[in-house]
């Protein structure tokens, strides 16, 4: 190897450790926010669905309690879920509604799109299993509900007989 | 039982990876620990979320389960019949063990943040779901799930690669747990940053450089901690680390002549569109790279469709498949025709000006694409080579795809539609970026001075072709 080749891989070695230099320095504070996580209780087969719907409504171990309310809804019936708008955040409880209800279909209708009584009997009755009301106060003609959180309250429909 | 079941899973997953990398290997050479725990891990995954897939066609259940179970000792037995040597890359000098130290931190790190946070939403409920609902329902996707107006949103047209992976663990646990189906995640990131390091260290010739760029893979801020990256439970890092072991392979067996690696690069290729839908287009490319080497070598027309077909084959069969289940088409794209990219044509500008932009973001890059483009530029001038025309094609053209697909979208704006998706789309290529980083940062005098000149004269004066040619670069193990 002659020295000029040497002095240039030399060259290029400073160059490229300038550079990855440059790119940890940049990325390092990015980094630091990326470690800071906590643990959201043992490690449970609901972990995640746990964490988020403990975010939606403030109490721990939601999605056991929402599982237990929607075992007496048979399994070819819909949930008609209740939420206050159509926004990110209803999506998202919508989202985790569909996915604990399975293999029940969930039809989700938005309290600030008028009447909810008549947007819930526009369905077919017959095929409504239950209707969960999520931060949404239900008519005060509604009886006898099961509270599954603050804000949740969820009524199962007996089929007419 | 979780904890048993879950064991007891692993290992027949990893026994099945194991037997099938045997196979693929052949006894023609030494495999490096690495590699053989990441091809293990993709090839025990890739087998069993198949067998799932297939077996679940014909059966459900216990019978299922027993069915892949059978299947999987029975490809672990028929690699044992094959036993290889092995290799433990013990580091040798000072900056070996540092880099060695500060790579075994980060991946603590990455095991402990990636199972203590949720999944996010994508892991969730595209993902984890179907491995939930399959569970639910015996092992077996229900068929009503693909024509389910409540569903749709969860995408019942991606493939089952990962899904089916933890629905493997589930039904060894006896329930859908979604603490333990998460361990999926850190492993696939586990492979694909010792695949980074070994290809590094073989392709550059030195294994420092391997060290530096696997611990640098892990640095990118959007990788560690965005919204699609390695924490997430989102699959852009597993297709990427699956790409790079296809490349990977095909740059090894273009530059050694190895056969072995010419049949991982195969068997890898086909695993691509089974993980994700982009894994088409990623497959289309790496079957492109293949061509270019098969043709340089004029090779028989044989080779071509062994290349080909196992990958076509899943293609087919999975869009069979859809279609036998009434599954509705994507509905972020609409189907490509003529009139519709004409009318589409000037959002090209827009979206070229937007793509550019978003290798600028240092908050989510730092300045990775820079160093990625200067590791390039180095590369196409000083080597000019076959290597450099193929990492630069696998690099460049699946982000000028994605960049394209833009002009399909179904969605009101476009460029929301590029915004939400093409951070996680650029991550698919990342490993490919920190090779050529890698490939740039080795000097150019690297490969003649790790040749030993008595084994080149051996080697070149040798009349009888080994089964396995050490590459021109070999690596101290």
């Amino acid at each position: 190897m002659t020295p000029g080749t040497r002095t240039v891989q030399w060259i290029q070695l400073a160059g490229w450790s300038l550079l990855l230099g440059l790119y940890l320095a940049v990325s390092a504070p990015q980094l630091w926010s990326s470690l800071q996580f906590e643990w959201h209780g043992r490690a449970s087969a609901s972990y995640s669905s746990d964490a988020y719907l403990e975010t939606v409504t403030r109490t721990r171990k939601a999605s056991a309690r929402i599982l237990q309310a929607l075992d007496t809804v048979p399994a070819d019936k819909t949930i008609v879920l209740v939420l206050p708008d159509s926004g990110v955040r209803s999506a998202f409880i919508a989202q985790n509604m569909t996915y604990l209800s399975w293999p029940r279909e969930v039809h989700w209708i938005s309290a600030e799109k008028g009447d909810l009584e008549d947007q819930i009997f526009a369905l077919a009755p017959a095929t409504v299993g239950a209707v969960l009301f999520w931060d949404v106060a239900p008519a005060a003609n509604w009886p006898g509900g099961l509270r599954l959180g603050p804000g949740q309250v969820i009524f199962p429909l007996q089929p007419a007989t | 039982m979780s904890v048993a079941g879950l064991s007891a899973a692993l290992l027949l997953l990893f026994f099945a990876g194991w037997g099938i990398t045997l196979l693929l290997v052949n006894r023609s050479r030494p495999l490096h620990l690495f590699e053989f725990f990441a091809l293990a891990w993709f090839f025990g995954a890739g087998t069993i979320s198949l067998l799932l897939w297939v077996g679940g066609i014909f059966a459900s259940g216990i019978a299922l389960q027993a069915s892949v179970t059978g299947c999987a000792l029975a490809c672990g037995f028929l690699g044992l019949r094959r036993a290889a040597k092995f290799r433990l890359p013990w580091p040798d000098t000072f900056l070996e063990w540092l880099l060695a130290v500060i790579l075994l931190i980060e991946l603590t790190l990455m095991l402990l943040s990636s199972l203590g946070r949720p999944l996010g939403w994508d892991g969730s409920f595209n993902w984890e779901l179907k491995a939930r609902f399959a569970f639910l329902n015996h092992g077996v996707m229900p068929s009503a799930y693909y024509h389910s107006a409540s569903q749709v949103s969860s995408h019942p047209e991606y493939p089952l690669f990962v899904p089916y992976t933890q629905l493997w663990l589930d039904l060894w646990m006896g329930e859908a747990h979604q603490f333990w189906e998460k361990i999926v995640f850190p492993i696939f990131n586990l492979a694909g940053t010792l695949l980074l390091a070994f290809f590094d260290a073989r392709l550059s010739g030195r294994r420092w450089v391997g060290g530096l760029v696997a611990c640098q893979l892990l640095t990118i801020p959007y990788l560690a901690g965005g919204v699609g990256g390695m924490l997430s439970g989102y699959l852009d890092f597993p297709l990427a680390a699956l790409y790079l072991a296809a490349i990977g392979y095909l740059l090894l067996y273009q530059k050694t002549g190895d056969e072995a690696s010419y049949r991982i690069y195969v068997a890898a290729l086909c695993l691509l569109p089974w993980m994700k839908r982009e894994g088409l287009v990623l497959w289309f490319i790496a079957v492109l790279c293949g061509s270019v080497v098969l043709i340089q070598q004029r090779a028989r027309v044989a080779r071509f469709a062994a290349l080909l077909l196992p990958g076509l084959l899943i293609i087919l069969l999975w869009q069979l498949f859809l279609k036998s289940a009434g599954t509705a088409p994507s509905h972020d794209f609409v189907p490509a025709s003529l009139a519709t990219l004409r009318t589409n044509l000037s959002h090209l500008v827009p979206i070229g000006r937007a793509v550019f932009a978003e290798f600028g973001e240092i908050s989510r890059w730092s300045i990775f694409w820079f160093l990625v483009l200067v590791a390039l530029a180095t590369e196409f001038i000083r080597q000019r080579n076959t290597q450099c025309l193929l990492l630069g094609t696998a690099l460049v053209t699946p982000i000028a795809v994605y960049s394209a697909t833009y002009l399909l979208s179904a969605w009101p704006d476009y460029l929301n539609h590029l915004h939400a998706s093409l951070p996680r789309l650029l991550l698919q290529v990342t490993p490919l970026g920190w090779l050529a980083i890698a490939l740039a940062l080795a000097r150019p005098s690297a490969e003649t001075e790790l040749v030993p000149p008595q084994t080149a004269r051996a080697l070149a004066n040798s009349k009888l072709r080994p089964a396995w040619r050490p590459p021109t670069a070999p690596v101290k193990h």
